[in-house]
């Protein structure tokens, strides 16, 4: 049992340091001065934030260890997953609000707020907004009439 | 012979136009570079003066071949011609004509304009750009339906998942020049409404509205955006409109009832709209994209039944006092 809960030590002790190298990564990768790879590597730090406490949220202790010794190491885990899911909304926020001020208007604004929604468990089961490919126009000197093509030329 | 003639022209053209585009020659080139001549603007006025742009997607009504006019046909007939080419998707004729009016009213805008739709339509983007530029260098200014068909292309060739900003300046220019041309309105509605940002969203969406009352997809999208920011009343018109436009869309009431029940808190009102959609898909008068919503329909109704009845119960709980004291 002793080697069971040392693993789940090393296991920890590996997560947060590969999470430790990642944010790293998409930090310098963000100050690299391109407003896209600076939205998409805060994205990605939230993923990794939120993907980190899911992961140590489902680290369990084997069924025999006693009862006191699993509450005690659930209010320990509980202590290391909610600041990594506050940054984790925080990034994700971040990244949202850089993406509308850059108006890049390429989605990623909306599929993060997704997220985001998804992560606040706010569901409303909005619809996905598609964006219709703008229609073939082309030149009349008919009498305007919004909706109604009027016909060829006099 | 007349062949071989436009032969000839296309090869003068095409000297011509690469002359008078030179520096920017290329894709997406930048208008903004261009110094218009004002004596072009004078020269151009005739052949601008009262067009506006029109959707070729909707049906023709006075009918307008893709042919050559008759003889005595104005440079108008050529350019209604060449819109029924342009509305038929075909390309060669539309080249065809797009070389006509050039040799016919070498002033007009209109021959390089549809030189410029013949070559994108043929997948020939470079020549499609370059013609468009030459067409606003022959109207001595920058013309909406030019900019409109700019941005389409630089919409068509980035695709839906690049950055749209460069495309969407595109479209506010053509705007700006033509404050009525409603797709472009409507696109941007929806671009900046996919990204969440909604006063942008609303504003343009209400501006087609403003132009257009039934335009269903603005219907929807301003309705999204009033549940967005818990605008109730506002939701339940659009949605209702939406509804009777399009009955046979199952999500529109969907929305609906949703907007009843959380927005409104008015369960009665969210059920009926549920059951009259649920007979509607029964008789075959409305569906879904998705088969999950239907199936989830009755289940939905269900609940809203027996949260329903658990309210009389309550307020029965709640009077017997009051009857008590009476009796």
């Amino acid at each position: 049992m002793k080697a069971r809960v040392e693993k789940i030590g090393i296991v920890l002790a590996l997560k947060t340091e590969k999470l430790e190298k990642a944010q790293k990564a998409f930090q310098s990768a963000g100050k690299m001065g391109d407003t896209s790879v600076a939205v998409q590597s805060l994205a990605k730090l939230a993923d990794i934030y939120l993907d980190y406490s899911k992961a140590v949220k489902g680290m369990t202790l084997p069924a025999d260890v006693p009862e006191a010794d699993q509450k005690a190491f659930q209010a320990e885990i509980e202590q290391i997953v909610l600041p990594m899911e506050e940054k984790g909304i925080e990034a994700l926020n971040q990244a949202i609000e850089s993406a509308k001020k850059a108006a890049l208007l390429d989605g990623m604004a909306g599929r993060l707020q997704e997220k985001m929604d998804a992560v606040n468990m706010k569901s409303g089961g909005a619809p996905a907004i598609e964006v219709e490919a703008p229609p073939r126009m082309g030149p009349t000197f008919e009498r305007r009439s919004v909706g109604l093509w009027t016909g060829g030329l006099k | 012979m007349k062949m071989q003639s436009l032969n000839k022209q296309t090869a003068v053209l095409t000297l011509v136009a690469m002359s008078a585009v030179s520096g920017f020659v290329g894709c997406a080139s930048s208008p903004e570079k261009v110094k218009y001549d004002p004596q072009a603007a004078e020269r151009a006025r005739p052949f601008l003066e009262g067009h506006h742009a029109v959707d070729l997607r909707l049906p023709v009504g006075r009918a307008v071949l893709c042919a050559d006019p008759k003889a005595e046909g104005t440079w108008k007939d050529w350019v209604a011609a060449a819109t029924a080419c342009a509305q038929k998707e075909d390309w060669a004729q539309l080249e065809r004509m797009g070389m006509e009016i050039s040799k016919r009213e070498v002033n007009s805008p209109w021959g390089a304009y549809f030189l410029g739709v013949a070559a994108a339509g043929k997948g020939d983007l470079t020549r499609a750009y370059w013609m468009l530029d030459l067409s606003e260098k022959k109207a001595g200014g920058p013309m909406a339906l030019v900019r409109y068909e700019r941005a389409r292309l630089m919409e068509r060739e980035q695709g839906p998942a690049a950055s749209a900003s460069e495309v969407a300046k595109e479209m506010k220019e053509a705007i700006r020049l033509d404050p009525e041309l409603l797709p472009a309105l409507s696109w941007l509605a929806q671009v900046y409404h996919r990204d969440r940002m909604l006063s942008e969203a609303e504003g343009y969406y209400r501006q087609v509205l403003d132009l257009k009352g039934d335009h269903w997809p603005s219907l929807t999208g301003l309705a999204e955006v009033a549940i967005e920011k818990s605008n109730a009343d506002e939701a339940v018109g659009l949605l209702s409109k939406a509804v009777t436009l399009r009955p046979e869309v199952a999500e529109t009431r969907v929305r609906l009832a949703h907007v009843y029940e959380n927005l409104k808190k008015d369960q009665a009102k969210s059920l009926e709209t549920l059951r009259e959609l649920k007979v509607a898909v029964e008789k075959g008068r409305a569906k879904s994209k998705t088969a999950d919503l239907v199936s989830s329909l009755s289940q939905k109704i269900r609940t809203l039944e027996q949260a329903l009845k658990a309210v009389p119960a309550e307020q029965a709980k709640g009077r017997e006092p009051a009857q008590k004291k009476g009796g």
